[in-house]
Order: structure tokens, then sequence, then C-alpha cells
């Protein structure tokens, strides 16, 4: 297990004697002792925990890319209400060239209250938590620029202008507490790849209008703009364009001169992906059941209306377009199953009638553009919220399902399958959060570390996850029943507005309280965009990658290097040191970038087999390579150069450095590629396995080599148990892979399950199908929740049959 | 079947002058009501904490804070309000102001005391214009009232009736009528409108009241007998098209007891919106809608006279916000009564919820097109559950 080595053994400790005054009665007041100290920006750090071993951290560091936001914490730990300042300052490198101060935003971390833990998964306790982000000037006015507790942070968002030079910056930023005043060394690196304005994923997160009536006093187009612009600030879409509402009146008049001033606007805009269309409510009759319904025919002029302008204005208005009719949102749920299936079809019908309709009746004097507007119009995709089940029946879909429901292969598959069958190449998956699901998963929730919010979108990349649906972001109100919205009496207080979950539904704050026109975002929003630039600097690497050839599978064995310390599945890996492997994995991302844009290198295949890491490499003629400090020996393949790597995995902790030389110019990667696996054979468990529903364990010898026989009698459930403790497989470990042998002709199905040394009971690990002969199986260790139920302790083995029947067990594997 | 049901609870708010006309234009006076107790004032927009404490609705535009001492009533500075045209935009937008004051340690929702309401309004739409005003309880709504405003200053009183409000138990124990809130609405015109708010204030009497009590006879939806079901009504839509309604027994569909006769004006821009009348959470709170099995049958009775009727209507019924059913156009015939009724199992299977459905009724709503021939003339009553035998 690896940790981040502490920065600087210089702390900032300094007695303040404030006043010199006496009390009535003679005493002089105590001196308030304060500490500056800095911390990344991937974690919440509580008003009042005690964070002393910290205090030594004296340098505020950023590594960043250009055109690209990151932040960092100055924390002033000592006593409440003493007032602070913060100067950034302007930072250079070693050629003397130029941060400037203004690239860097500072905020004042305001704190709210929660009393009850509803994430239970969740390392973190009740208290006060950072959430909105005051921008200093702000505090500063508004007299907020004062501690309120132990913990005081400020948060510094750099924000790394396109052209800035690469390289390491430095200087130093000044805080002034209760009038001293203590210097903060600073330290930024600007990487040597630009991440695109283009965003590449897409989102619809809403705000809903008379949130806005009640938080700012303000349900302007101005002002929906401002909360519209602040999203794609972050890399968001919004649920629906300004000026009008999704679910609005009619497409004529005003409403319809606005929107398409909106559509025109924003489908030129790179920040957007994409846009949800607006409609009005009908009824319609389904299966003899009058149903809630779009008004398909306001929605089909609508759509010739949009059509008629992309022809005149030569701008494709369904480019981006999308549907989200969100009247059976969440159908599995709440029975909406044949309004879903109706308004699905119908919708689907309705886009590619009017463009066939249009096809001959548009006159566009581009025909490739016409095709091409038609052809978007026709395939314009309609999403349903809501697990995939068996009553949904519909041509063409985007199924949104909750993010935990891609935790398996199975399920993903089971996904990709739909959306492939409904739009094919264009098929497209999404997910959602809200205050489901529940940590380890990945949330926005306040109780929940900062990295959930973020790796959410590597788990979306990982898992081809286009789309990332929120329900809100503005939740101006205090939503205690399924009908009653209460008025806040602060819109800065109450962590749990909407019933039991502490966040959901607000990534804002209103302005309005201190002067800003437009929302104030919050640390976890600043997470979020953290995590869709990453995604987009994800999409760039693999655009590279497949520039050179590297296949898909090639590519996803290398994604899975730089995700299997963050997340398993789509659970996150929850432990201490979380935030140092994530730091870690940016890194290697940031190498791995330089080395394929600046130095067209990349890694064409990386694998470990026997304990040895085995890793192929091509770069362009012209660049030299390094591995581990060895000068690489290439082979040419056409204009590229190959090389080959071989890591044995024997530390604890083994790394891949590669550095590529091209034009004078060094460029470095690293990559952990783990740590040595363990390996027992199961013989060596046989006195610690018993069958509990009947039958002999024994030792069989299976292609030369020794397993552990488990000969199950027929019973009504077939289960054998294991004792594992000797493994030590705990949250610091990856995946256990377990090799079983089946000696059956026919495919059987098992179940194994996993009880902690500090659990009571087990729980369902994996579910699998033994086909006849050796089964490789593995299971990621966030399976076993080893945070909340302590180590590994045993496993049981359940045959899903009812008949005799006999497996063997061979090597277990514990990797990290 | 069902027994007769009484609700300690209910009261009614019933507005001085025409008795059961529960619209009123009552012109503004700047004269103060005389009371025994005190006046307290609830907001004078002086401070950025006191916007706080109220909300938009209806996508009214925007509220700020104004300094320009020309707008001012008193002190240093008002409310300035921008009513924003947005003709799409259906209904009456308007203001929400808080009684409960728990941030600034006040809390006024306890009206047992309380004999009026005023506010300062500064018309400055160049044009007489008018303001509604709504007391606002957890129960539903009480009566909106509209009030004229000249260009300039006026200053709007309202008188509260005490015994109307609903008598609610809170958190203490004390059984009180409690108003949540005042509802301050204003009229949308062609283009952006500007008012300027100063003062709400409140006014307390020592003089006592008795609660009324409210009570349905079994299957008992809502019979129009009682003075109380048509003061509790709301008018629905925009303030021009606010229908007018009182109640009357010589035109009744049973042939005793009371209807309710609604007059619902002509529109001068044909807008294409749905104003109405609205039996309210207080109202359908009374009725044990999750008894009713899915073959009950909700009734009403409809008529309008040869001259001047209306032709059609439209029934919603609602859970909270979320519209749960809504018929197809129910035609009236001239000079007779018709009975329209739709199965409990037909009016839920249309949304097919758990959420919203019959069992979670709040609120009944009956609706005609905005439209420009002349007024229009309504009877309903008798809304009922039937059962199949």
């Amino acid at each position: 297990m690896k940790k981040r080595t502490i920065a600087s053994v210089l702390s900032v400790c300094m007695l303040v004697t404030a006043y010199a005054c006496e009390t009535e009665t003679g005493a002089e007041t105590k001196p308030v002792e304060i500490n500056v100290w800095t911390e990344g920006g991937a974690e919440k750090l509580l008003r009042d925990a005690d964070y002393s071993s910290r205090y030594e951290n004296d340098t505020l560091t950023i590594k960043a890319f250009k055109n690209e936001y990151e932040s960092a914490q100055i924390m002033i730990s000592g006593e409440s209400d003493q007032e602070y300042t913060v100067e950034t300052a302007a930072l250079k490198n070693a050629a003397g060239e130029t941060l400037s101060k203004d690239a860097f935003a500072l905020y004042h971390q305001k704190y709210i209250s929660v009393t009850h833990i509803r994430d239970t998964n969740s390392p973190t306790a009740e208290g006060y938590y950072p959430d909105a982000l005051i921008p200093m000037d702000k505090a500063v006015a508004y007299e907020e620029n004062v501690t309120t507790g132990k913990n005081q942070g400020i948060w510094v968002t750099l924000n790394v202008p396109e052209d800035q030079p690469a390289g390491t910056y430095t200087g130093a930023f000044t805080v002034e507490v209760s009038g001293e005043s203590y210097n903060v060394p600073v330290s930024v690196t600007v990487y040597d790849y630009t991440l695109s304005d283009e965003v590449h994923s897409k989102s619809s997160f809403s705000f809903g209008y008379e949130y806005l009536g009640w938080g700012e006093l303000d349900t302007s187009v101005e002002m929906q703009e401002a909360y519209y612009e602040a999203l794609l600030s972050y890399r968001l879409n919004a649920q629906q364009l300004p000026g009008n509402e999704m679910v609005y009146v009619l497409p004529e008049g005003e409403s319809l001169e606005r929107f398409l001033y909106y559509a025109d606007k924003y489908t030129k805009d790179p920040r957007v992906s994409t846009f949800n269309l607006p409609f009005t409510m009908s009824t319609a009759i389904y299966e003899g059941k009058s149903i809630n319904s779009v008004d398909f025919e306001q929605f089909a002029k609508l759509l010739r209306e949009m059509a008629t302008y992309s022809v005149e204005n030569k701008i494709n208005l369904f480019e981006k377009a999308s549907t989200y009719f969100i009247f059976f949102d969440e159908y599995d749920l709440n029975g909406t199953t044949d309004v879903a299936n109706y308004n699905l079809n119908k919708g689907t019908e309705v886009c590619e009638s009017v463009a066939a309709e249009l096809a001959e009746t548009l006159v566009c004097d581009d025909a490739e553009f016409l095709q091409e507007m038609l052809a978007d119009l026709a395939g314009i995709k309609h999403k349903v919220v809501g697990s995939l089940t068996d009553g949904l029946q519909v041509k063409a879909a985007t199924s949104v399902p909750l993010i935990s429901r891609y935790e398996t292969e199975a399920e993903r598959q089971t996904y990709t399958d739909f959306a492939k069958e409904c739009y094919g190449d264009d098929a497209e998956l999404w997910c959602y959060t809200c205050l489901e699901p529940r940590t380890p998963h990945p949330t926005y929730h306040i109780e929940d570390i900062l990295a959930s919010s973020r790796l959410l979108s590597w788990m979306m990349y990982d898992y081809d996850i286009v789309g990332n649906l929120y329900w809100e972001t503005a939740l101006y109100t205090w939503r205690q029943a399924a009908f009653g919205d209460y008025q806040l009496q602060d819109y800065y207080d109450t962590a749990m507005r909407y019933p039991l979950t502490n966040g959901d539904g607000f990534l804002f704050y209103p302005g309005r309280d201190y002067g800003v026109y437009g929302p104030i975002g919050t640390v976890r929003i600043h997470s979020i965009r953290d995590g869709n630039e990453e995604y987009d600097l994800l999409y760039a690497l693999e655009e590279a990658y497949q520039k050179y050839g590297v296949s898909e599978e090639n590519f996803n064995a290398l994604y899975r290097y730089l995700t299997v310390d963050l997340y398993a599945g789509t659970r996150v890996r929850i432990r201490d040191g979380l935030t140092d492997y994530m730091a870690q994995s940016r890194e290697s991302l940031a190498g791995l970038l330089e080395l394929a844009y600046n130095a067209e290198t990349v890694i064409e295949e990386i694998k470990t087999i026997d304990g040895v890491t085995s890793v192929k490499l091509s770069a362009a003629a012209g660049v030299s390579l390094k591995a581990n400090g060895e000068t690489l020996t290439p082979t040419a393949n056409g204009d590229r150069n190959e090389y080959t790597v071989n890591v044995p995995m024997t530390q604890a902790s083994n790394v891949l450095n590669v550095q590529a030389t091209v034009a004078g110019k060094t460029y470095e990667m690293s990559l952990q590629l783990g740590g040595a696996s363990a390996t027992v054979n199961a013989i060596t468990l046989k006195d610690k396995t018993t069958i509990r529903s009947g039958g002999e364990v024994s030792i069989d010898e299976i292609d030369g080599a020794q397993a552990l026989k488990l000969a199950y009698e027929a019973a009504d459930s077939l289960s054998a148990e294991m004792d594992v403790s000797v493994l030590n497989v705990t949250e610091s470990k990856t995946t256990l892979i377990i090799h079983i042998y089946s000696y059956s002709d026919n495919a059987i199905d098992i179940k194994l399950l996993s009880k902690g040394a500090n659990a009571t009971r087990y729980i369902t690990a994996i579910e699998t199908t033994l086909q006849q002969g050796w089964n490789t199986i593995e299971i990621p260790v966030t399976a076993f929740n080893c945070t909340n139920n302590g180590a590994l302790e045993s496993i049981r083995i359940n045959v899903q049959s009812t008949q005799a029947t006999d497996i063997a067990v061979g090597k277990i594997e514990v990797g990290g | 079947m069902k027994k007769w049901t009484t609700v300690l609870l209910s009261a009614l708010l019933l507005f001085a002058a025409s008795g059961c006309d529960s619209e009123e234009t009552t012109p503004t006076t700047d004269e103060q009501p005389t009371v025994d107790t005190g006046i307290h004032t609830i907001n004078d927009f002086e401070t950025n904490g006191e916007f706080g404490l109220i909300r938009l609705f209806g996508v009214l535009g925007r509220v700020e804070q104004n300094t320009d001492k020309a707008y001012v009533k008193t002190g240093e500075a008002s409310a300035k309000v921008i009513v924003e045209s947005n003709p799409y935009k259906p209904g009456a937008p308007y203001i929400e102001q808080a009684f409960n004051l728990k941030k600034a340690g006040k809390d006024y929702t306890n009206f047992s005391d309380v004999a009026a309401l005023s506010i300062d309004v500064y018309n400055a739409t160049g044009a007489p214009s008018r303001v509604g005003m709504q007391l606002t309880y957890e129960v539903g709504n009480g009566t909106k009232k509209y009030y004229d405003l000249q260009a300039g200053w006026n200053t709007v009183t309202m008188q509260v009736k005490r015994e109307y409000i609903p008598q609610t138990t809170d958190a203490y124990d004390v059984t009180a009528p409690f108003v949540n809130g005042l509802k301050i609405y204003f009229e949308r015109g062609v283009e952006d409108d500007t008012y300027y708010i100063d003062n709400l204030k409140l006014y307390k009497t020592e003089k006592s009241y008795s609660p009324i009590v409210m009570r349905l006879k079994e299957n008992e939806i809502c019979s129009f007998d009682s003075e109380w079901q048509v003061e509790l009504l709301e008018p629905e839509g925009r303030s021009d098209l606010m229908a007018a309604y009182m109640r009357v027994s010589d035109i009744t569909s049973t042939g005793s007891g009371s209807a309710v006769r609604v007059e619902a004006p002509a529109s001068s821009s044909d807008l294409d919106s749905w104003p109405g009348i609205y039996l309210n959470k207080q109202m359908t709170a009374l009725v044990p809608w999750s008894e009713y099995p899915d073959n009950a049958r909700l009734c009403f009775d409809v008529y309008a006279p040869e001259e001047s009727g209306m032709e059609t209507v439209w029934l919603s019924m609602y859970s909270g916000q979320t519209r749960y059913f809504v018929t197809d156009e129910l035609k009236i015939i001239p000079g007779k009564w018709v009975t329209y009724s739709f199965s409990v199992q037909e009016m839920n299977t249309q949304m097919n919820s758990l959420k919203y459905n019959v069992t979670t009724t709040t609120g009944i709503v009956l609706r005609w097109e905005e439209q420009t021939k002349g007024t229009e003339i309504v009877y309903f009553d008798n809304f009922r559950m039937e059962f199949a035998d």
C-alpha cells in the first residue's frame, strides 16, 4: 500500500497575541494558536475534525492540463472568529515565464451541518461539511472571511490558460489571520497537453425555474441563462434550454422564437453536447385506457419549425437534440410502463414520419446537409429513466438506469445489447443518480467522499456510458413529503432537503444572498467538473491510441491499470489513501497523453502472466525510449518502431517508468503495475473446508496438478464453506481470483458468498456459470465490502442445483 | 358504507361584502383599521435577509431591493417587483410571504388574534391595475381577493375572518388558526410591468371568535349545500378571467339544497388559457378517498342556461401539483342538468401511477376554455361518490 510523501517539514505555526487588553478581573486573553496548511482538491475537510497530523503540508500543489480547472485547499486551523484574507501572486517557472495570479480564483468554504448520516458505507460522520464556495471578494464584502470553527478551508481553483507553457511554476501566496501573516508556498505543474473545449460526455442536469423564483427571486430568461451558462462552466448540459420550460405551452410566437434562438446559439457552442426538446402535454388512448401523453401534433409542429429554421440558417438544430419525456420518470418504480411504451414508440414514429415527410417537401440547395439533418431528426433519441424491465416494449429508447445497474459485466452487456438493438452503431448508454444509489457507488451526497463524484466520470468512460442525468441542481426548498414543498428559512443550511439524503437535489446555492447574479457553486460540482474534464482527457487518450491502431481490447487493458486502485464495477474503493491513488492515476494519464501527443508514443499492449508484466510500446521514428532506466531497442514496423519491456512483479509495488525523447525534449510517464500477487493452492485449505450440505472434501489430480475436490451430495441446497482468512484479503487488495474446475459436461450455476471478520452474515460476492474444465473467476475485492465487514474470513461456494455435483478448487490468487 | 364524516379541524374564510361572492373588488383605502393590540411589521424590505422569506411563483419575473426614495413608502428601501409579460405562462403569478420568521426569532403564523393585513403597493405600470391577496394554510388556501390599484402608492387592507381559517395543531400541541403565509398576486400584462411593495403589516385584536365546523354527508364530496363549500372555492387562471360565483337555491340538480352558480368572464385577448374553479385541499381532505373501491364512481351534475350558457367543461383530478386524471371535453346541454361520472379505476389508469391516484387526491378542478364571446354561466352541484349495486 502506498502513502503519499509528506511534502515539507516546515510547519507554519505561530502564536498570535491579538490583544494585550485585560478583562475586568485582570486576566489576559489566551493567545490563539493558528496553523496554516494545505491539501489537495479531492477531499472534503470537515470544520471540526482533527487534522493536526497534516499541519506539516505547507505547499499548495496543483497539477493540471492547459485549459483545465483544478483545485486545492489552504486550511486555517485554530479557533473560530478569526478574520482572514488571502492574496494570490503570479508564479514563475525556471525559464522566467509567468503564470498569472488572475488564473487563480479563491473561495471561502461555507460549512453545512449534517446531523444524520444516510450513506452508512461512507467513512464520514455527522458534522459540518464544506459545501458552498463563496467567491472570496463576496465573503469579504459580506464579512464572512472569518473562521467558523476549528478548521476553515479556502478553496483555490486554477484555470490554466490554454496557451500557458508547460512546466513547473512556483511562488507564494499570503494568508493573513487576525493580523498575522503566513507565507504559503505554491507549486503548479502544467502538463504539456491542452484539454479540448469540446465536451464529449452528455448530461441532463435540471434546474427548476420555479426554484429560481424561490432562491433567486428571479425567474427571468436572463437568470435562466445564468444558470445554464453556470452548468456549462462545469462541463454539464442543463435539462432544458433557457427561455422555455421543458414542459411548456405551445411552439409558436415568442415561445418558439426563444427556443429557436437558444437552440441555434447552443448548437454552435462546443461546450454543449446535447439538449432536450420541449413538449406539451395531452392524453391518448392506449390499449383502451386514457393515459398521459406528449401532444405529438404540437411536437411534430416543433420539429417542422426546427427543420425550416435549420435549412434557412444552414445550421443543423437536430445534431444535439434529444428528448426526455419526464412524466414517466422511473417508470419501473411508478408503474408507468404503459405510458413509457406509448410515448417512446410514438415519439420514434413521429420523428421518423416528419423526417420522411420533409424529405419530400423541404427544399434545400445543399442535398448533403439536408440528408444529414433529416437523418438526425429521424434518429432523435428518447430517454427513459429507470431500469430495464421485460415490460418495456419499445422500438427505440435510450435507457437511463441508476449507475449501480452497470455493476457487473453481465448487467453492462444487457444495457449495451438493448442500446444497440435500438440505435445500432449510434447507440448511447446513460446513467443517473439521485438519493440512490448509496455509497460505495458514486453519489453527489454531502456526506460522501469527494472522490466519489469525480470517479463517476471514470466509470462512465470505462463502461462506454456517455450520458449522465441528474434530477435537480437547485432544490431551493425543503421537500418533506410527496406533496409538500416547504420554505427554507435559510438557503445555506438544511442539508437534507429531500427525504433521507443530504445534498440530494442541490449542487448550487442562490447567488442572491451574496450579490452574485446566478448560482454559487459547491465543492461537489467542482468535483463533478474535475471528473468531466478527466472524461474528455480519457477520450483524447483513446482517440490518440485509435490513431496509432491500438485495439479497443488493449486500450481497455491499459485503462484497467489506471483505475484498478480507484474502483471496481461501480463501487468506489473507499479506503485510506484513495486520494493518493487518484493523484497517481491522474499523473499516469498525464504522462500517457504527453507521450501520445508530443512523442507519438503509445502502449500497444500490456498484460501480466505468471508474475511478469509484459509491455509493448510503439513510437514514431526519431523517438528514443527508456523504460525503468534502461534504453529500449526498437524494432521497425513500417514508419514506427516497436519496443518490449518486461517487469517482474516481485515488489510490493511495481512501476513502469517510460521516458520518450524527441527533438531535444523528454516526456515521462509513470504507471503503477500493482503489487506482487499472492497465490495459494486450495489443497492447503483442505482442513478448513467443509461441505455444509453433505459430501466429501478430498484432493484430486487434474491436468498434472493437485486440486481440492468438493463432491456435493444431492440435497435441497448444495453449499461448501472455506476458511480463507490466511489469504489476508483486505480493502488494500484489488482482486481475488479463484480457479474452479467443473467435472460436468453441463453448465453449472454457482454463487460465491463472503463473510468478513467483523460480519455476522454472508453477502453475495458473485454469481457465475461454470463450464466443463477450468474456470477462472475474478472477484473485485470491493464485492466483499471489507471496509465495513473486515478482512475476508470465509467464503461459501453454493451450487445452484439439488443434484450431486463435483467441482474442484485449484489456485486462489490475491492481486494487489 | 360511510357514516357522517365530522371534521373538527376545518374552518372557512369568509370575506366581507357580498355574502357568497368570493371575488370582491374592494376599493383600496389608505385608512388603517383600528385594532386593540397593535400593529406588527412582517416585512418592510429594509434588509437582504427579509427578501429571503419571500418566494416567487408562476415564473413571475424578478424581485429586488429598491433604494430609490421615489419608490420607498417608509424607511430606506422597498421591494421592486418586475412582472414579466410571458403570455405563454398561464395562471396568475404571485409572491408568497412566509409568516414563520424563525431566523428572525418571530412567528406570526398563529392568527387567533389577527384582524387584518395591509401592504403598500406602488403601481408604476402607468395604468390602473389590480393586486390579489390570499392567505395560505397547511391544508389549502383562503379565498383570493382582488384590489384595484391606481397609479402611485396604494395601501391595500385585507380584513381577516379568523373563524373561517382551518384550526390545526402545531408541534407544541397548540390548536389555532395557523396561517403559513400570504400570496400577493399580480396581473400579467402584454409587456413587463413594475410595482414596488413596502410595509407588509399585521393588525392584532383582543376580540374573540368561534371556528366553523365542516361536515359532509355520506358519500358526499361537495354538495354546495353549506355556505363554506362555496366560500372555500378558489378561482383559477389569469386575474381578468377570474370567475365570480355564488351559492344559489333556485336551480339545483336535486331540487333542494344549493348549487354553485359560476360566471366566467370573457377574455379580451384569447390566449388559449384555461381558467376554472378549484375544490382545494381543505375541501377534499374531508373525503375518505382511500376507502373507495375501483368500481365506485365520482359523479357530479352540471347545468347551463340556454342564454349565455357555457358549452363545455373539463374535470381534472390532482395529487399535489400532479394531475393524475383529466377528462375529455364534457358537453353541457343548455337548460338541462347533466350528470357525468368516472370510475375510480378509470381515473387511476390514465396516469397509472402508484404515487398519484384517487387515494392521494388533494384537489378537483373544473376548467373551461378562454373565450372572447362574452360572459358564460354554468352551475355545478352534487359532487358525490356512487356505488354499483
